[in-house]
């Protein structure tokens, strides 16, 4: 029942953090055996689906750190466009979205996630990555920078 | 759009997505789960069941108090220290034992343990009474007949208890009322052999007794007090498996209705009743026990017994959305002739409420330890049976309201809000047994059971307890004896 009604949404989580699905899969196995292993701890102190997206993305964040990110600038994206109008996004799907956040390099997408969908401060991404809260900062912005660009640009493909 | 409206965005998008879980997923965790797992519980009522039955044949079939072996076994210890005041030994015996030749054609003597006397003084005086040699006994001191006195005493002290356990008419049925003849005696010297022949007869201490009136009457030591606890002392049966202590083995099932206590520990309102109710659902146990006959009335009764409380959780969820994609197709033919098609997609959010229901299970795994009380008819008995409910395991699965107000889930993996063995239980039983073949009868047992500790941890933001009552519907055999079921 615990399975069923959180395997969804943790997969997702996981998606955002992993390359393919087939990791995204591994690391959802090994979260899930550490919740049943820690599941005692749990005392009630917040909402139970948080405490077990926390375990997930640290059980992605542990897969991750098994390979070496490169946290370094990119420049290629820096003229982007800073005027982008909200009806752009009106037509946007999840799937698509999804799949903008997967083409961004490792650092940023790991930043973007940590920082925009999970909520996690800079100084608090800073001591999950090892990073300065400033480099967490400038990978935020260089990654929200490319995905407004890639948006614009399907929106110009569109029309 | 400011980069705040942009996050906030993505945030809505996909901060809740779903993916799609494939199959097969749940049997890889609980692959790799079990591999952590340490050894399983299934052993473990099978061990305490087979450790209470082993118990129960123990203390049924043979003498509990244990000096029969000690009888046959020719002792080697001096008999100078441990020497019983109260009659004499002969060689081969066991101190401390008196034995009784109750029955000529039965080879087993049961025999019972009597307090030794503390007084040192006591213990050095050399006893007196014997069948083996008449001279010590007319050898014998005041003082040995005042410590044989107390001694005796003390013997009727424990022929009472015996009494207590075995029945009051033990000497009718075990036929001791009746004067022996010389010729039983005769058997019973043949039977026995004279290394494991009990310390005395009841005839020759007839004679040693008015031997020992005569020789010291001017003691004031009532002699007929003292004839009448030695010969009480003795009366104890020979073979319990001679009496009716019947062994039977039960199986039952039964439908169930729990009753739920709940409190939750920091809401003082009733949370329950704020858009969620739990209604009781039929529940059921079965399992089996074996039944001893440990009196003349009286009943030991343990097994292994598996119940399951089934009850309904509905949850009333509002302000639920659903949104729903609608297509519309629209072909349009202009005055040429050509036709167009075009597909107009909007999107349709719809608010109310949800019902959601989940089916709760509360499973347990006992051992029930009873004793009854029964009682007898042409072709029918009726026990009442009481005793305590030892809980193994426990395990459940479903949903209830949190402080929140929110369902949340429960599992036997789940967040540890309930115990995984709840503790003891009271069980109150009546039940009513219907002879339908020589071996077999069927029953029906009306019971109550309740829990006297919380099923929940303290982790948990709530107490609750069940008590249930039933009707166990079963089917009693007659393990041993060729008589009736009783």
């Amino acid at each position: 029942m615990l399975f069923e009604q959180y395997a969804g949404k943790m997969l997702a989580v996981c998606l955002r953090y992993t390359k393919t699905k087939m990791e995204a899969e591994d690391v959802l196995q090994e979260a899930f055996l550490r919740i049943f292993k820690y599941i005692h701890q749990f005392k009630f102190e917040g909402s139970f689906e948080g405490w077990i997206r926390r375990i997930v993305v640290n059980t992605a964040l542990k897969n991750i750190s098994k390979k070496k990110i490169n946290f370094s600038e990119m420049t290629d994206y820096n003229q982007v466009s800073a005027t982008i109008e909200p009806y752009a996004y009106s037509n946007l799907g999840e799937d698509v979205i999804l799949k903008l956040i997967s083409q961004l390099p490792d650092g940023y997408r790991l930043v973007f996630n940590l920082h925009v969908v999970e909520g996690f401060s800079h100084e608090e991404i800073g001591t999950m990555l090892s990073i300065q809260a400033s480099t967490s900062r400038s990978q935020l912005v260089k990654a929200r920078k490319i995905l407004q660009n890639k948006i614009l640009n399907i929106q110009k493909i569109a029309v | 759009m400011s980069n705040k409206l942009f996050d906030d965005f993505i945030r809505e998008k996909i901060g809740n997505h779903v993916a799609t879980v494939p199959v097969g997923m749940w049997d890889k965790i609980v692959q790799e789960k079990g591999k952590d797992k340490k050894a399983i519980y299934w052993w473990q009522p099978i061990a305490i069941v087979a450790v209470v039955g082993c118990m129960t044949i123990y203390f049924g079939w043979f003498d509990p108090f244990g000096t029969y072996k000690s009888a046959e076994k020719p002792a080697t210890q001096s008999l100078a220290n441990k020497i019983d005041p109260t009659v004499e030994i002969s060689s081969g015996t066991t101190p401390g034992n008196f034995t009784s030749p109750v029955n000529s054609k039965t080879e087993k003597a049961s025999t019972v343990n009597v307090e030794k006397p503390k007084e040192n003084a006591l213990q050095n005086v050399s006893p007196a009474i014997t069948y083996n040699d008449n001279r010590e006994a007319e050898q014998r001191t005041n003082a040995a007949i005042i410590a044989e006195g107390i001694n005796t005493v003390k013997a009727g002290k424990a022929h009472k208890n015996i009494k207590q356990l075995f029945g009051s008419n033990i000497k009718q049925r075990l036929g001791m009322n009746n004067k022996p003849t010389k010729e039983q005696a005769q058997v019973d010297s043949d039977i026995i052999p004279a290394a494991t022949r009990p310390y005395y007869d009841r005839y020759s201490l007839i004679s040693l007794k008015e031997k020992a009136t005569v020789q010291n009457a001017a003691v004031n030591v009532s002699l007929s007090n003292l004839k009448s606890n030695l010969f009480s002392s003795v009366d104890c049966p020979s073979d319990r498996r001679s009496g009716n202590h019947g062994l039977y083995f039960e199986l039952y099932a039964s439908p169930d209705v729990a009753f739920k206590q709940m409190e939750y520990k920091k809401v003082r309102n009733g949370i329950n009743s704020k858009d969620s109710t739990s209604t009781k659902q039929l529940s059921y146990s079965l399992g089996f026990r074996l039944t001893k006959e440990i009196g003349q009335n009286l009943l030991f009764k343990t097994g292994l017994n598996y119940s399951q409380i089934n009850e309904r959780f509905d949850y009333r969820n509002e302000n639920e959305r659903t949104v729903s994609t609608v297509i519309t197709i629209r072909t349009i033919t202009n005055s040429n002739g050509t036709t167009t098609t075009i597909r107009d997609t909007s999107l349709v959010e719809q608010i109310g409420y949800r019902v959601k229901t989940t089916y709760n299970r509360y499973r347990s795994w006992d051992v029930p330890v009873l004793l009854g009380y029964e009682v007898s008819g042409e072709g029918w008995k009726a026990n009442i049976n009481g005793g305590a409910i030892f809980n193994l395991s426990s395990t459940q699965q479903g949903e209830f309201l949190d402080t929140s107000y929110r369902p949340a889930s429960f599992s036997k993996s789940g967040p540890a809000i309930f115990k995984k063995k709840v503790g003891v239980g009271l069980y109150a039983g009546l039940s009513l047994i219907k002879e339908i073949s020589n071996s077999t009868s069927f029953f029906a047992e009306p019971y109550l059971r309740y829990s006297l500790s919380d099923r929940t941890t303290n982790a948990s933001p709530f107490t609750q307890r069940f008590y249930t009552a039933g009707i166990l519907l079963g089917i009693r055999f007659k393990l041993n004896g060729s008589g009736a079921a009783k």
